[in-house]
């Protein structure tokens, strides 16, 4: 399917613009011009990104074990890891300064692994000192820890590998903050709905406002994963809550609690993404989009927050060109499926007719479309 | 600008996306008029229409799919048995009839009426094992099945179904292996460099028909996929050589050699041949880890201390993948 994406380059997308006479040729080197420096903040190809966080991931763990096993840095001090982690933190800064300048060759390539190497030992570190600090909490140092360190590396530090691991740390830990929290009674449920519902609407503003700088898209994607994580392992936590603590049960209640909350803000989600890459809320009123809409809300009545979240996933990422994101939906759609009618209190006999239902559903909106000549499938 | 990618930058390169074309919107560089036609020729209303029935046929396809395996596994008494195989062998007949009818290799429904044929016949062979308690081996389903939808599989142009059809056929093998063969301690590990081969074969074959224009066999993630999994099943024995060289058995060394070949073939071919930056990554990152697996030990043997291993392998696996970085890195300029 993710070949039916449109490859049309900014040239050619000018070009064509120019000839049909809607943009004038004078108009052309401002908008060269601007379209350049938006790209100012563009990627690295995802598999070298994979290679460098990989490398620089084994590493880093190869120099914290020298340093524990040499005695360097004391593990049991807070002092001493806030300080190490601190100074290898200005170390990474100042590695990749000496690299700015260097051409694109193997000692500046060296230096930039290095550089994002000595700034992951300093974020792990930095990190673990300010949760010890924070004993007996010690998730909510790491959160104040992780939130720090983000807010003040995100631009001083352009890496987006990192960018995307630090803006991760911060979702998880304050997710996983609330999650753990006992103190908060019958509104347990309630503020992690609130927590998740917050992370959608501000991937969702990153994703499709045009204002934001491409800088911002790390951060874009580290929240869109973190909330995927917790969607799909949610209801596995749920089942097994009866091993909890007795504090955290009696304020989560037994069998854990409703994700509904968070299932209509994604069903609205899914209709704001809906008129958004349709071109209009009132593009919302033409038949095919008005039987989607309806479509996702029944969705949103019989199904779970996960399956909605690959959809809009899936969509985003089609209606922007994001592969990883697409796939990402793509990926997680079986999983959200399979969990969700693993976790559904029914018969195998009863889930098989749920699925079946479900999937003839599909199929008739397929069918709609074929029948209304919006989805001619071209002959090979 | 990403601190590692330092090019300049060409329109060339750039892909026109909605977020571009809204950028450009927002900050009154085209009008809203332009900005409709500029969205009309990166996004065709058609184009949408087809990516949702598409999306609609493959997940309704999978719901009914997995709706049919619950179903089955519920073992249901009130059915009899030959209701059961009837309802099964109709719905192949009717999916079979289906594609052929849409047109095996022209229409995606036809291909996805292949893949749910061939998944139906997994499910009546295992029904067949619950209704008449034959106590076979499980190796023999897989076989079974594997043999079974072999013909169509041949005739499909259908990349999904080759993918189900090697899912099937290396679950035979590694059964095969540990239920019939029942190898002794010191050639089990063969296994898994028998893999790497048989898989390697249908790599080899994909390229083949790929350079002669087979078109359906031109999705990258197909390549992919391949090399992942010959690579993964090419480690184990170079894992057990580096691990323990003095204690390591003929079908060890012999394993290692078939991973040191596998990695020379794999990377002259996707360096050389077809140039692949993918399947380069996947194959640079498989001798990262063999050789920081490698210097460990190596280093553990000659300094002995712990603490300076540690350190020196850190420096040893930066270097080594900065090399590869900017192999890669030129290869993608060139």
């Amino acid at each position: 399917m993710s070949h039916q994406m449109s490859s049309i380059t900014a040239t050619s997308l000018l070009e064509q613009l120019v000839s049909s006479g809607k943009v004038g040729v004078g108009e052309l080197p401002k908008l060269s011009e601007s379209i350049k420096e938006d790209q100012q903040d563009g990627e690295l190809p995802l598999y070298l990104r994979i290679l460098v966080g990989i490398g620089a991931a084994i590493s880093s763990f190869c120099f914290i074990g020298f340093l524990s096993v040499a005695k360097i840095v004391s593990f049991s001090s807070e002092g001493d890891l806030i300080g190490v982690g601190f100074m290898l933190i200005a170390a990474a800064l100042a590695v990749a300064l000496l690299a700015r300048e260097k051409e694109h060759n193997l000692k500046h390539s060296f230096l930039m692994q290095s550089s994002f190497c000595l700034m992951g030992m300093g974020k792990i570190l930095f990190t673990m000192g300010v949760a010890m600090l924070f004993k007996p909490d010690e998730m909510r140092g790491a959160l104040v820890a992780t939130l720090l360190l983000t807010v003040g590396t995100y631009h001083v530090y352009r890496m987006s590998i990192d960018r995307f691991l630090s803006s991760s740390a911060v979702a998880l830990t304050l997710f996983l903050n609330v999650m753990f929290e006992k103190e908060l009674g019958l509104m347990h449920g309630n503020v992690v709905n609130l927590i998740l519902i917050l992370m959608l609407v501000f991937a969702g503003f990153l994703f499709t406002n045009p204002r934001v700088k491409r800088a911002y898209l790390p951060l874009a994607y580290a929240l869109s994963t973190s909330l995927s994580l917790i969607v799909l392992f949610l209801p596995f936590y749920f089942s097994s809550v009866h091993t909890v603590s007795r504090e955290l049960q009696r304020s989560i209640g037994a069998g854990g609690f409703s994700l509904m909350p968070l299932t209509v803000a994604l069903c609205l989600g899914l209709v704001f993404l809906m008129a958004h890459v349709g071109g209009g809320w009132k593009r919302l009123l033409q038949q095919p989009l008005s039987i989607a809409v309806v479509g996702v809300i029944l969705l949103g009545t019989v199904s779970a927050p996960g399956i909605l979240l690959a959809l809009a996933l899936m969509i985003l990422g089609y209606g922007r060109h994001e592969r990883l994101l697409w796939t990402l939906g793509l990926l997680l759609m079986p999983a959200f499926i399979w969990f969700y009618y693993y976790t559904l209190e029914l018969t195998l006999l009863e889930k098989s007719g749920v699925l079946v239902g479900s999937g003839c559903v599909l199929l008739l909106g397929r069918l709609y479309l074929t029948v209304r000549g919006y989805a001619e499938e071209p002959v090979s | 600008m990403d601190i590692l990618s330092k090019q300049p930058l060409s329109l060339e390169s750039v892909i026109a996306d909605r977020r571009l074309v809204d950028r450009l919107a927002a900050e009154g560089l085209i009008s809203a008029e332009v900005r409709t036609q500029a969205m009309e020729l990166i996004y065709p209303a058609k184009s949408w229409g087809l990516w949702a029935s598409r999306l609609l046929l493959l997940l309704g396809v999978a719901l009914i799919l997995a709706g049919v395996i619950y179903f089955f596994a519920f073992n249901w008494q009130q059915i009899t048995p030959a209701q059961k195989f009837i309802g099964i062998q109709l719905s192949i007949l009717a999916c079979l009839l289906g594609s052929y009818c849409y047109g095996i290799q022209q229409r995606l429904s036809g291909k996805v009426l292949l893949l749910c044929a061939s998944v139906l016949v997994g499910v009546f062979l295992a029904v067949f094992g619950q209704v008449y308690q034959t106590g076979a081996d499980a190796y023999t389903l897989f076989l079974t099945w594997s043999l079974l939808i072999l013909a169509w599989v041949l005739f499909s142009e259908f990349a999904a179904l080759w993918v189900v059809w090697l899912g099937v056929t290396n679950t035979f093998l590694v059964l095969y292996w540990n239920q019939y063969l029942l190898p002794e301690k010191d050639v089990e590990i063969l296994i898994f460099p028998l893999l790497a081969l048989f898989n390697g074969l249908f790599l080899g074959l994909r390229e083949f028909y790929d350079l002669r224009g087979a078109n359906w066999l031109s999705a990258r993630w197909t390549r992919v996929l391949l090399v992942l999994t010959i690579l993964v099943c090419a480690l184990p024995p170079a894992f057990l050589l580096i691990d323990a060289p003095t204690r390591a058995t003929t079908s060890v060394v012999s394993g290692s050699l078939v991973t040191l070949i596998v990695h020379l073939v794999l990377y002259n071919f996707y360096r050389f041949k077809v140039c692949d930056l993918w399947s380069q990554a996947a194959i640079y990152l498989s001798i990262c880890i063999l050789s920081v697996t490698a210097f460990h030990k190596v280093f553990r043997n000659i300094f002995g201390s712990e603490s300076l291993t540690l350190l020196l392998l850190g420096f040893v696996t930066l270097g080594m993948f900065t090399v590869a970085v900017v192999s890669l890195r030129k290869q993608s300029k060139n």
